[in-house]
């Protein structure tokens, strides 16, 4: 009896050592051929920088919104239920 | 001596403890404070209002983050902006030309544009609570709620629309000054 629990235990203890052991090979990897970088395409905004009085006036017009009325007008019909 | 010390650490401790609570207090513009307000939100019995709620109470906070920051960007870019006006109208006084009236209203355009951050640095900041009392009163809690945030924000874009046409009004005073006509005006 003694002896086959020597044995049982021999041999797990043999399996755990080897698992413990065992090292993963290494991960073939195939390096996948990526395409060439696109040339960044730098797109000069004409009047970011521009002094003119009307690319001005363009640029103030692009900061004009509603104000967040359309959100508030959304909130007042979430609110319907209560 | 050590008891003393004992006493320092405690009180040091006690405060960092306590100075979220009272930022949180300085803020807060409703009756309740957020703690409350949880409390109440979990003892409505209606599922589906306490949804609606709680839903209202996250879209205020989330529309206000929304709006503040796009507002705060529109005021960089009208400043940007009229840092560029001021620039041209410098170059154009080389010239020998007249711009009194544009220093003007550049001056009057660099107060609006600060008093417009102030407000909507203040607007970020604040927090609208529904005041929950009863579940028959929740309808009009949530209206006053969402009212009183909708007078905040608009006269926070007020301030911004105001920044703009103060700069707007330089624009003018300089294409006056150099002959030119502003075309496609929004406001």
């Amino acid at each position: 009896m003694k002896i086959k629990t020597a044995t049982l235990l021999a041999i797990s203890s043999a399996f755990f050592l080897s698992a413990c052991s065992y090292t993963q090979p290494a991960a073939t990897t195939t390096a996948t051929p990526t395409a060439a970088a696109p040339t960044p395409i730098v797109t000069a905004s004409p009047t970011s920088a521009s002094t003119n009085v009307n690319d001005l006036n363009a640029q103030l017009n692009a900061t004009v919104d509603d104000g967040g009325q359309a959100d508030l007008n959304q909130l007042q019909k979430d609110a319907t239920g209560l | 001596m050590k008891k003393l010390t004992s006493l320092l650490c405690l009180l040091a401790l006690t405060l960092i403890v306590a100075s979220p609570v009272f930022a949180e207090t300085a803020t807060r513009s409703g009756k309740m404070n957020r703690e409350e307000f949880r409390t109440r939100l979990f003892a409505i019995r209606d599922e589906k209002k306490k949804a609606i709620v709680e839903r209202i109470d996250q879209r205020i906070a989330q529309i206000n983050a929304n709006r503040t920051g796009i507002m705060t960007r529109h005021l960089t870019k009208i400043e940007e902006i009229l840092d560029r006006i001021e620039a041209r109208a410098l170059e154009v006084e080389k010239t020998g030309k007249e711009i009194s009236a544009v220093k003007t209203a550049i001056a009057t355009a660099r107060t609006a544009i600060a008093t417009a951050k102030t407000t909507v640095t203040t607007q970020a900041a604040k927090i609208y609570t529904i005041d929950i009392t009863t579940e028959d009163k929740l309808g009009s809690a949530a209206s006053a709620a969402r009212t009183a945030f909708a007078k905040d924000l608009q006269a926070a874009h007020q301030t911004v629309v105001t920044a703009r046409k103060s700069v707007r009004d330089v624009l003018k005073a300089l294409a006056n000054v150099v002959g030119e006509k502003l075309t496609n005006t929004v406001e």
